[in-house]
């Protein structure tokens, strides 16, 4: 807590909600899903926040709501101090440089009929970036994502995954933003290429001194880029905290259950591991959450209270946790 | 194109284009004959008073009548012969290229236009706009095409002008209707979002984005609407709601001659033929364009 105030966040959300209004066929009036409830986090320059739960959980919905593709019902975004959740299109473009984003599908990220010149010099012409200048920083790009100079005249259909998603990310860097959202960025590729997008994500941190928002549902992946943790269940963070607090001392129940997931190498060689703890059932409705905590149906801890009333994200140890009986061990009472 | 792996290693190449698959446009073969066709017509249009011995509009009526060169009674002077008011067909046939011609490439172009723009907005800003649009297109889909024509032309006279009006408002909503399709679903595509995160403006997302990839459907549906409009703009002259006397359009000369179809057969006959040979090339050609170039085929 003490090292936020050192430095000032460079975005900052607060009590964020986003819900989509949706028609199901039948139905007279359109329900509302609530994919984002009451988020708040912030992340300072230069460090990597991974945010981490199951698909539906709400995590891309997220994303999309800092980049301002998708307007937030309630909660204020802040971008370096500056308010910008009700910002307009003009009022964005300036921004624009500072916060980009790299989905998780690296084949419908780049439009087919563009060559890699033009994908890499769009941002440059949408902010009146001279052609000469532009001109001279895509060789640059190209060999800061360790593609080949001969890309640029070539189509996105030439290139693999991997490949693609190097362009991607230097078009995303082309403004050289200070905020990288990154979309399940390495989940659509192979693992050997995962760990070369992952290093060549890390080298362009330190580069650039970049910030990430890395979302993932795949922990050991962001275990291994974090510096700090978030997890999020039914579309609210359940637990946060610094990674080695969180991945050494999960205190949410879910969180543990995340973890014992991981595969674990000294399980295979016969040592003593932690256990294994498989969740059951699905993740609940989200047009229909369960009262009280949500994670309560698949929770091994829940009673009356879990049921009554919804957990606030409260300090336990080094992470803030939303949980009525938190703790490494299970300690709560089993229902 | 699965079956070709089969082949054993040791067998020449060449026969490897050769296997046959089931189901599947097996050749796609340049259609060299409709080109041919087509592209003789389009000559002919271009060089029509050069070529043409005859005045297309006047004649004398001393020459009526007079029956194609291969037959008895026939006049080098009038290689197809004439018709009742002694204009040589042979002219009239290439006056008429210009009209058919003119007509396919200005409804083409227009309906494209009004269509893609329709379609575009419709299936890319969704809403109440999409809504509005849509059925209107479906509206106009409604209308009955020939109770049309006669009654604009009722209002307005019969002109190039009505004619290319009534087969443009016939088919534009074709263009709308597939183009909203494909906006829809290039608007979901994330290259859209990361537009629009680089600062981009709608309108000019819709223009530079996703303009150019709808373009390939555009030129296949407009390739495979030439010969249609050909056909509608012989139909409607031939009612005699289309181009007015005396302009040589193809549908109208069948029109003057069907009374005569005893006595004098090449006066319809010989038009009949020509908006046959067309219809049928830019049909062939229309086929060949879409299996080559429709984008769902060929991402298979």
């Amino acid at each position: 807590m003490n090292t936020a105030a050192v430095q000032k966040p460079i975005l900052d959300i607060r009590d964020i909600t986003t819900s989509y209004h949706i028609r199901r066929s039948g139905a007279q009036k359109a329900t509302t899903l609530v994919a984002v409830e009451d988020v708040t986090l912030s992340i300072k320059p230069g460090e990597t926040v991974g945010l981490v739960g199951e698909s539906g959980c709400g995590k891309s919905t997220l994303g999309r709501t800092i980049i301002r593709l998708l307007e937030p019902s309630a909660g204020t975004v802040s971008f370096a101090g500056q308010d910008i959740t009700h910002f307009s299109h003009q009022q964005m473009r300036p921004l624009r440089q500072e916060m980009q984003i790299v989905f998780q599908d690296p084949y419908a990220s780049l439009n087919p009929r563009f060559r890699v010149r033009q994908i890499l010099y769009e941002p440059f012409r949408i902010h009146g970036i001279s052609k000469a200048v532009a001109g001279q920083k895509i060789p640059e790009l190209l060999s800061l994502v360790q593609l080949p100079p001969d890309s640029l005249r070539r189509f996105p259909h030439e290139f693999s995954g991997g490949q693609r998603q190097r362009i991607a990310i230097a078009r995303a860097l082309a403004l050289e933003p200070s905020l990288l959202v990154l979309d399940e960025p390495v989940s659509a590729l192979d693992v050997s290429i995962q760990a070369q997008i992952l290093n060549l994500l890390e080298d362009l941190q330190t580069e650039l001194g970049l910030a990430y928002l890395f979302i993932a549902h795949d922990l050991s992946v962001v275990g291994q880029v974090s510096d700090r943790v978030a997890v999020m269940y039914l579309g609210r963070i359940v637990e946060e905290g610094p990674r080695d607090a969180v991945f050494n001392s999960p205190q949410h129940p879910y969180t543990i259950a995340l973890l014992s997931a991981i595969p674990d190498i000294s399980a295979a060689q016969g040592q003593q591991t932690r256990e294994r703890i498989i969740l059951t059932g699905d993740l609940p409705n989200p047009l229909d959450p369960p009262s009280g905590c949500r994670f309560r149906t698949r929770c091994r801890r829940g009673d009356q209270l879990c049921v009554d009333q919804e957990p606030p994200l409260a300090p336990v140890s080094d992470s803030l946790v939303a949980c009525h009986y938190p703790g490494a061990e299970d300690s709560g009472p089993r229902s | 194109m699965t079956t070709s792996e089969s082949a054993p290693p040791g067998a020449p190449r060449a026969e490897a284009p050769r296997v046959k698959v089931r189901g599947a446009a097996t050749t796609i073969r340049f259609p060299f004959v409709s080109m041919l066709v087509l592209g003789l017509v389009v000559l002919v249009a271009v060089f029509a008073p050069l070529i043409a011995p005859h005045d297309p509009e006047v004649g004398q009526l001393s020459n009526k009548l007079i029956p194609p060169v291969w037959q008895e009674g026939g006049n080098s002077d009038f290689l197809l012969g004439t018709d009742t008011l002694g204009r040589d067909i042979f002219t009239r046939i290439l006056y008429g290229a210009r009209v058919s011609l003119m007509v396919a490439i200005l409804a083409t172009g227009l309906a494209g236009v009004l269509g893609t723009i329709v379609g575009l907005i419709a299936g890319f800003y969704r809403g109440w706009v999409e809504i509005v649009l849509m059925r209107i297109t479906d509206m106009t889909l409604a209308l009955p095409l020939m109770l049309m024509a006669i009654v604009l032309v009722a209002l307005l006279g019969a002109s190039l002008t009505n004619v290319l009006l009534v087969i443009v408002i016939l088919l534009w909503p074709y263009y709308a209707r597939q183009i909203r399709g494909e906006a829809l679903a290039i608007s979901e595509e994330d290259f859209i979002d990361l537009a629009r995160v680089a600062g981009l403006s709608s309108p000019r997302i819709l223009w530079t984005h996703i303009l150019p990839n709808v373009m390939p459907t555009i030129g296949v549906l407009a390739t495979l609407q030439v010969a249609l409009i050909i056909l509608l703009e012989a139909s409607l002259s031939f009612l005699g709601v289309g181009i007015p006397p005396p302009t040589p359009a193809w549908g109208l000369m069948v029109a003057d001659g069907r009374d005569l179809l005893g006595r004098a057969w090449w006066v319809s006959f010989i038009p009949g033929i020509a908006i046959f040979g067309v219809v049928l090339a830019a049909n062939l050609l229309g086929d060949w364009v879409r299996d080559r170039f429709d984008p769902k085929l060929r991402q298979l």
